[in-house]
């Protein structure tokens, strides 16, 4: 099998589930793996009830005591399907290569913490139900150090790759500004809780910011700034949210501003450390147009009054659009296809050939406008040439019902005339591209060659010389295309520091938009705390 | 640890040394992403296929756990697979990929994935879209899977010819998508 087939179906087999999500789906199982152990019920003597109740009654006692136990192959069962479901599922998507557990090396893990680990016992022997209560719990609840320092501990130490520690790191972040929320809305938000939950999240926010450094370091850019962009917006949000709220609860005020100086402090320290920057680098490192456009749209992205953190849907509408032009490249294939499965193929008219090669010209310039980011000109370019492959097929249409046959001479005429004629086409198209890149002088040598065997394929055909016009058509047509690939190139590497310049266009907007949301936010704090 | 609590309940024994739990958690382990990549690219919907890929291990599961013996685990699971996968595109009369964009509900890439790899498993995922279904199925059966011809005539219940016609075919289209793609 070539080798275009070998990569495309190895690309297929690389499609896999993520730990976390093979966890997920294996726990479904744990309770029926269970219930299988016990399926089958050991036939047990039935107690019977005899006068000597009390001897009856130890020998039943010892059928219970010997009915109602594991097996030792059912307890390493149990215990080898809870060691799986373990290793798979980690709270975040981390790398966790571990491959054989125990409860002894467990506590390995976390001998350095001597507290976790009698913690950890509690757990054990509290069987798990109360740290599952803990997961809503608030300041001045019970469960609530049971959430931060069992719960989100635990998390955070089997999150093992940076990227995984981030995650946790930032997940941990904005669930104390949920809290905060939470008990200021029911009134319950005192001052020591402010000032807990502030340090919490400043805590937590660097910790994400440490972790982002080593993923810069190791390479991954894209990562880093995806989480880094991530937190910044559940920030800003947050940030609003905490401001709706002191509006509506008057009482707590001067409470919430000390969150949201906690908010303003990090963001801004976020920024001056160098989040723009990390844009910016990866925009360099990934594949320079496609990363090009995500950072764009990531920038553009609002957050007024968002409760959610927003993730940009930028690579979906991309690949939307790239979509369509397969759709239309399909097409164009089809009707070739459908062109060179007629029994008289060769005598289909070069009309509609002729449109079928506009319409693949104009589908090829649409997808290298979509990938330089005019997406508006790319769908224009994508439905003129779905119009061309319609008249196209229209011609082949109106061809068959005239039949097939038809004059040679006049075949030859139409055959020259349309070569001519879309050759005047595509060398018009070449001069307006040249007009705008600019200068070339291998390539306007080549349009000017053209232009002059243009010329003279008018001549021919008028003379009726049809078959030496096509010739020199075809020979401009040639010349067209290769002047063409000179300019696009050249286009190309303008439109590199196009982008650039917008992309920094951009962000300063953005980061306009950040000061004067922050000065909106500093003026508000004024209000509520002079 | 969390978890020890609720599950390390008493339960009766149970009777006789067959442990079907063994080669169920096995055949996960082993076949879990398989059955779920060849439910994706058939149903084009990663939430979809991973439900149906539970639905396959459940109903392997039902089965064994009635004590019935399973020779080949790995076809029985691809059969069952291939049953639901039929009903599901039966049910749902295919869609295309362009309406499901439109609606607004993507196929689903895999969060942590990194970009040039969902770039890569979309071109994958549309070109296969644009292959027939009854070709597609094959190519999917014998190129991703890795199932022989004969696996697969076995499968779908159709001659061994039938389904390397198919398969030929498949390429055919596929080869050509490719070149134009």
């Amino acid at each position: 099998m070539d080798r275009d087939l070998e990569s495309f179906f190895g690309m297929a087999r690389e499609v896999a589930l993520s730990p976390a999500e093979r966890g997920q789906l294996f726990a479904a199982f744990l309770p029926l793996l269970s219930l299988g152990i016990a399926g089958a019920v050991r036939n047990a003597e039935p107690a019977r009830h005899t006068m000597q109740m009390s001897k009856s009654d130890q020998h039943f006692a010892g059928q219970a005591r010997h009915a109602v136990r594991l097996s030792p192959g059912e307890k390493s069962a149990v215990f080898r399907s809870i060691q799986k479901f373990m290793k798979d599922y980690p709270y975040v998507g981390s790398e966790s290569r571990q491959t054989s557990w125990s409860i002894v090396d467990l506590f390995a893990q976390v001998r350095l913490m001597p507290m976790m680990a009698s913690v950890l016992i509690l757990v054990l022997g509290l069987g798990g139900t109360a740290s599952y209560a803990a997961q809503s719990a608030l300041p001045g609840d019970t469960l609530y150090p049971m959430k931060i320092y069992v719960n989100e501990s635990m998390r955070s130490t089997f999150a093992f790759s940076p990227e995984a520690k981030a995650r946790v790191e930032s997940a941990r972040a904005q669930k104390r500004l949920e809290e905060a929320e939470v008990l200021a809305l029911e009134t319950r938000l005192s001052p020591e809780h402010a000032a807990f939950l502030t340090s919490q999240m400043e805590k937590h926010s660097a910790n994400v910011r440490r972790q982002i450094e080593r993923l810069q370091e190791s390479g991954q850019v894209e990562i880093a700034s995806e989480i880094d962009e991530h937190l910044n917006t559940s920030l800003l949000a947050h940030d609003f949210v905490l401001q709706k709220v002191a509006h509506s609860r008057q009482g707590a005020r001067r409470e919430i501003a000390v969150l949201l100086k906690g908010v303003r402090t990090v963001a801004d320290m976020r920024e001056t450390d160098g989040g723009i920057a990390i844009a910016a680098v990866a925009m360099d490192a990934a594949n320079g147009e496609a990363s090009a456009t995500v950072a764009l749209k990531q920038e553009t992205v609002a957050d007024e009054g968002a409760s959610s953190s927003i993730i940009a849907r930028a690579i979906v509408t991309d690949h939307k659009a790239e979509a369509k032009i397969d759709e239309a490249h399909s097409r164009i294939a089809a009707v070739r296809s459908s062109i060179e499965s007629r029994k008289n193929g060769a005598s289909v008219s070069l009309q509609s050939e002729a449109k079928i090669v506009e319409a693949e010209s104009a589908l090829a310039e649409a997808r290298i406008k979509l990938r330089t980011g005019s997406s508006g000109e790319a769908d224009t370019l994508r439905k003129q040439s779905l119009r061309n492959i319609e008249e196209a097929q229209l011609f082949m249409n109106i061809e068959q019902k005239l039949g097939a046959e038809g004059n040679k001479k006049e075949r030859s005429q139409g055959a020259a005339s349309a070569q001519l004629k879309h050759a005047q086409k595509k060398i018009d198209d070449a001069w307006a591209l040249f007009a705008r890149v600019g200068s070339s002088a291998d390539a306007e040598a080549k349009l000017n060659d053209a232009k002059a065997k243009l010329a003279e394929a008018r001549i021919k055909l008028d003379a009726s010389l049809f078959g030496e016009s096509q010739d020199l058509s075809k020979a401009a047509s040639k010349l067209i295309a290769e002047a063409r690939s000179i300019l696009t190139a050249a286009e190309r590497s303008v439109r590199q520091s196009d982008i650039q310049h917008r992309i920094d266009e951009a962000k300063k907007k953005a980061q306009e938009k950040k000061e004067e949301v922050l000065r909106e936010a500093d003026r508000k704090i004024q209000d509520i705390v002079p | 640890m969390i978890l020890c609590g609720p599950f390390l309940t008493f339960a009766p024994m149970v009777s006789g040394n067959e442990d079907p739990s063994e080669l169920f958690t096995a055949a996960y382990e082993e076949y879990a992403d398989a059955i779920f990549r060849h439910c994706y690219f058939r149903v084009f919907n990663r939430d979809r296929a991973k439900e149906l890929m539970q639905e396959t291990f459940m109903k392997t599961w039902e089965y064994l756990r009635k004590g019935e013996k399973v020779d080949n685990i790995r076809a029985f699971l691809y059969k069952v697979a291939n049953n639901l996968v039929i009903d599901e595109v039966r049910k749902k009369k295919e869609v295309s990929l362009d309406s499901l964009l439109e609606a607004g509900f993507e196929p689903g890439f895999d969060g942590a994935a990194e970009m040039k790899t969902k770039v890569d498993q979309w071109k994958v995922l549309s070109t296969f879209h644009k292959i027939e279904q009854s070709y597609r199925d094959v190519l999917i059966m014998r190129h991703v899977d890795g199932l022989s011809p004969s696996e697969i005539a076995e499968l779908t219940g159709e001659s061994t010819n039938v389904i390397s016609v198919r398969l030929h075919r498949g390429l055919q289209q596929l080869r050509t998508h490719l070149k134009n793609g």
